[in-house]
């Protein structure tokens, strides 16, 4: 016999994942692939406490069983649009009304629409256990633990995270930064319904005709999201032309040939996308720096 | 809609066993041992040492076994079937069956093949001397790619024993195709198999022979075990296993004098993958259609289709036209940009008009649409004006094209099958409380032919509709009215019944039972066929359509949005004006993904990489947001209300109108292939602009060739831009 649960709470959640072996379930949309008929699981979805959109002085924090088309469709928090533009991206209607974004996370896939926005964005992730010696705690909240570490460490390799079996992912925070050029591409097959093959964002922020800020991403093309401080250190200081940067990311891409592109096709787009991304954001700076002179 | 119909995989029968089937991991081996896990009381082996009769499956001819004996041809080919109460404990023993192969070489490249299954000339002219006399000679070779049919329901079927008979049930377009094979399979006499069809959820043709290998599977299992056997494939392995459409290389040499064409040397190479099935009559259709629309005085035509060791290819929607069609309109667009000419004009002064000799030498006997079609496309998509303005780009990140395709259907069967083997009956049975019922062979598979039968029958007797009672075919109940195949069902039988119904009605007599028989007679206008010289109507009449696809590249990505498409169709009359749309946007759409998308290979090893619909890949209506879809009447004196054939024909122009469309974009010479994928755009635009001319096959004039100017001079020459990047 297989028992499935639906906790009212956070805590005892985390108590029913601590007792026994069972599978988170946020959406399901990607454990729903290969249902095991012998799975035991822990439904999320009701959780008050995992389904919240706020903002505090800082951060936007999203909790992790937020639906695509709850982040689309809420109006509370001014969200980053470079995100809400990797959701609308996500399959298909029907997926995106169940679909998380903790669940987009903790699949660990390396072609996940919304990572290669939440890597450029330096998204981080709140994780929480419960703590045995409180049990007899009547005040619930003390009895959970948590804690926050950096998307880019959480996530390790493909469909690998370092959430510990008894922790859940609770909200993912995104730093508030205000960007002057953003862009998202995801590249599939076909418009909907689609894998990608490659994806890629780009944020950058400029002021005074200097370029402040920037971070690259790339999804499908490695065994997580890829991201390289050094080669976008190397452009923010000037020591990299496009060209040069072109070419840094052209060494450190791997990308593989399977069944659903080639290793050359992904590498080309990769280099195509951030080639025009530096192009425009150098454009913009330049012209940031017009206007400053004036 | 309701949702009370039932699929196969919804029926439970008592005693039901379930089979599951044991495919070869190899392309091309020997057996040399079967080792079995040791299996409970419960299950049961099947394999060809329980086939009655013969283990061969009757499709066309009789070569595909029902079980592999002692070679295996394929990854897929079936060893043996496990059957017993429990699908999931069969398939863990089937995990434990060990068979030990001794491997053959297997052969993947039809080009390499030296097992060639078919061999077809024809033609007619002055195919030398006109080449002689030419004043350019263009040659160029192109390829088309597997297509998955990716119908909705996967293969599946039912067989029942008792002791009078055999019967077999479930998904399927061909209920006596099916009953044919099982006679023949079991040593049965024809009374003692019965064939049903069930509820099919789609076909598009890959539901025309496999349901006869599956049938004689199932039933083998069901007279050893003595209890019905059921098996319904699961999606990855219909995929991997059943038949699609044929991969083909097209080889064209063209003479130009004056302007237009002269003559066509034709060479057509399909491959048939490991048995022959329908490969034959693919090839036929595939090589009557290579010249296209065009006036051809000379025509020199070879085909042929050689075994590989991959999946036997088999009917989909086009049955072979797709792949010559694509070939002869890439053809005639390339020789019109070579002569600086806009293609759809350099088209249009060669098509062919009622009146006109077909290719193989027949006549097409009734208006040929094309010029209106062409007008209606004009209209409705501005084709010739945007062509223009597209030609003027900038050489920026996204691009527009637009290309038009000119293509026929071949209205039912090639040559005179209908007369000298199909022998279509129908018949009307009228109960006594005068409702109607329909009573012939073909099977509603989504395409509405049970409505179109019953609009027919209803209007010829002045009944109401719901009146005429059409239930799926039950050999038993049915006379052989012919397989759902080749765009016949509403044309030929749909005739027969309107036939039947006027009788009907002149005999009618309320409150008793009559019942009305028709008998198909071959059209008296038909020149006869000869199938040893491909001379003579190869078809009765013909559909034609128009196709536009207008799309904006991304150069950075390969990635094309369509922003319009147009497919202007001759269907004679419609008589289901919503189920003709209905088809007409759905072929259009499975043309769409045959140009760019659908990408389906093999591995080195013999398997089929793309099994499942995540991987490969069929267009969503997302791709093709603005899909205008418009039919003209042009109706058919012999067909019920003026129709033709429909079904098949959206599907065959679609690839060349993208193609010539995403040349326009790329702006980087001539395409050659489909599906051409956003892969291949990025090699194309990166590679060296010169990589054309080095082919083998190259793009010569030979004014040029004499002259001795280098084949790339020529080329640029020729309207392509040799700046690609």
């Amino acid at each position: 016999m297989v028992n499935s649960y639906a906790p009212e709470n956070l805590s005892e959640a985390l108590r029913l994942l601590q007792a026994g072996k069972v599978t988170p379930y946020a959406g399901g949309t990607d454990i729903m692939v290969h249902p095991r008929a012998a799975a035991s699981y822990l439904f999320l979805r009701q959780l008050p406490e995992l389904g919240q959109i706020s903002a505090t002085e800082q951060f936007y924090v999203i909790g992790s069983t937020v639906t695509y088309q709850d982040l689309l469709t809420q109006t509370k928090v001014d969200l980053p649009d470079v995100l809400l533009q990797a959701c609308r991206k996500v399959a298909a209607p029907p997926i995106r009304n169940l679909g998380t974004l903790g669940g987009n996370i903790c699949n660990a896939s390396p072609a996940g629409d919304t990572l290669p926005v939440l890597y450029a964005l330096d998204a981080s992730v709140r994780l929480a256990r419960f703590e045995p010696a409180s049990v007899n705690v009547k005040d619930t909240d003390g009895s959970i633990s948590y804690r926050l570490l950096p998307l880019r460490q959480f996530i390790q390799g493909v469909r690998r995270t370092c959430r510990q079996p008894d922790e859940l992912l609770t909200e993912i925070l995104i730093p508030k930064v205000r960007y002057t050029l953003t862009e998202y591409e995801k590249i599939a097959a076909r418009k909907a319904q689609a894998i990608s093959k490659v994806s890629f964002c780009g944020a950058a922020a400029a002021e005074a005709g200097q370029l402040t800020r920037l971070a690259l991403a790339f999804g499908s093309v490695g065994v997580t999201v890829v991201r390289d401080s050094q080669i976008e250190t190397a452009i923010l200081n000037g020591d990299y032309d496009i060209a040069a940067a072109v070419k840094a990311y052209d060494q450190l891409l791997r990308p593989i040939t399977d069944q659903r592109s080639t290793a050359g096709y992904r590498r080309t787009v990769c280099l195509n996308l951030v080639r025009n991304f530096l192009t425009a954001v150098l454009a913009q700076t330049r012209s940031g720096a017009q206007v400053t002179d004036q | 809609m309701r949702g009370e119909a039932l699929y196969v995989d919804d029926l439970l029968i008592d005693g039901l066993l379930y089979g599951r089937l044991l495919h070869s991991e190899r392309p091309h081996a020997r057996i040399l041992a079967v080792r079995l896990p040791s299996l409970p009381p419960t299950v049961t082996v099947v394999d060809w040492q329980d086939v009655p009769a013969q283990n061969q499956i009757h499709i066309v001819q009789d070569d595909m076994p029902i079980f592999a004996k002692d070679e295996v041809e394929y990854v897929g080919d079936v060893i043996l079937m496990l059957v017993g109460p429990d699908e999931q404990q069969l398939e863990d023993l089937l995990s434990q069956v060990r068979i030990d192969y001794q491997d053959h070489e297997p052969v993947f490249d039809p080009e390499q093949s030296q097992q060639i299954f078919f061999d077809y000339h024809y033609g007619h002219g002055e195919v030398e001397q006109a080449f002689a006399e030419a004043d350019h000679i263009f040659s160029e070779t192109f390829h088309t790619g597997l297509q998955e049919q990716a119908y909705l329901e996967p293969n599946g079927l039912i067989a029942v024993p008792t002791t009078r008979k055999m019967t077999v049930r479930g998904s399927m377009q061909c209920p006596y195709y099916v009953k044919t094979a099982l006679v023949k399979a079991l040593g049965k006499a024809a009374e003692q198999v019965q064939v049903v069809q069930d509820v099919t959820g789609g076909g598009f043709g890959g539901k025309e022979d496999y349901p006869s290998v599956l049938a004689c599977q199932l039933a083998v299992a069901a007279l050893k075990t003595g209890k019905p056997v059921k098996c319904v494939l699961n999606r990855r392995e219909d995929m991997a296993t059943t038949s699609k459409r044929h991969p083909s290389r097209c080889h064209y040499k063209v003479a130009v004098k004056d302007g237009l064409v002269t003559a066509m040397d034709i060479d057509v190479l399909m491959d048939s993958g490991a048995y022959t099935t329908l490969s034959p009559v693919v090839l036929q259709r595939g090589i009557i259609g290579a010249p296209g629309v065009y006036n051809t005085a000379n025509l020199r035509v070879h085909g042929q289709a050689r075994k590989t060791n991959t999946v036997p290819n088999g009917a989909f929607r086009g049955f072979g036209a797709p792949q010559t069609f694509f070939a002869v309109e890439m053809m005639m667009s390339h020789i019109a940009v070579a002569l600086k000419q806009e293609p759809l004009a350099f088209k249009a002064r060669q098509l062919v008009a009622q009146g006109d000799m077909t290719s193989t030498e027949g006549r097409y006997h009734f208006n040929v649409s094309l010029p209106e079609l062409i007008q209606r496309a004009e209209e409705l998509s501005h084709y010739r004006e945007k062509r223009q303005a597209y030609a003027r780009q900038s050489e920026a990140r996204y691009r527009k094209g637009i290309g038009l395709s000119l293509i026929y259907h071949g209205c039912g069967f090639t040559g005179n099958s209908e007369r000298d083997f199909i022998k279509a009956v129908v018949k009307l049975k009228k109960r006594r409380d005068d409702r109607v019922e329909v009573l012939a062979s073909n099977a509603d598979i989504g395409q509405g032919i049970k409505t179109t039968f019953a609009k027919i029958v209803a209007d010829q007797l002045a009944i109401p509709l719901d009146q005429i009672i059409v239930n799926n075919p039950d050999t038993d109940l049915v006379p052989d009215s012919g397989p759902t195949v080749a765009s016949r069902s509403l044309m030929t039988v749909g005739q027969l019944l309107a036939q039947a119904a006027a009788k009907l009605k002149q005999v009618w007599e309320p409150g008793k039972e009559q019942e009305i028989e028709e008998q198909y007679q071959h059209p008296e206008y038909m020149i006869p066929f000869d199938m040893e010289r491909f001379a003579g109507d190869a078809y009765p009449t013909y559909s034609w359509a128009v196709s536009v696809v207008e799309l904006e590249l991304d150069r950075l990505t390969g990635t094309a949005d369509i922003s319009g498409a147009w497919g202007i169709f001759d269907v004679g009359v419609p008589i289901d004006y919503n189920i003709v749309q209905g088809q007409m946007q759905g072929g259009f759409l499975q043309g769409l993904g045959y140009s760019c998308m659908e990408h389906l290979a093999y591995s080195p090893a013999g398997v089929p990489q793309q099994t499942s619909f995540t991987d490969y890949i069929i267009p969503t209506a997302a791709d093709v947001p603005n899909l205008v879809t418009d039919l003209i009447n042009n109706p058919f004196s012999h067909g019920p209300y003026g129709a033709k054939g429909a079904g098949e024909m959206p599907m065959v122009g679609v690839a060349p109108a993208y193609l010539e469309a995403l040349e326009q974009a790329m702006n980087c010479g001539r395409l050659e292939h489909v599906p051409f994928t956003a892969e291949d755009v990025l090699d194309r635009l990166g590679a060296d602009p010169d990589r054309q001319q080095a082919e083998p096959d190259t793009w010569v004039s030979r004014e040029r060739k004499a002259a001795g100017k280098p084949a790339a001079q020529v080329k640029s020459a020729g309207g392509g831009d040799p700046a690609c990047r």
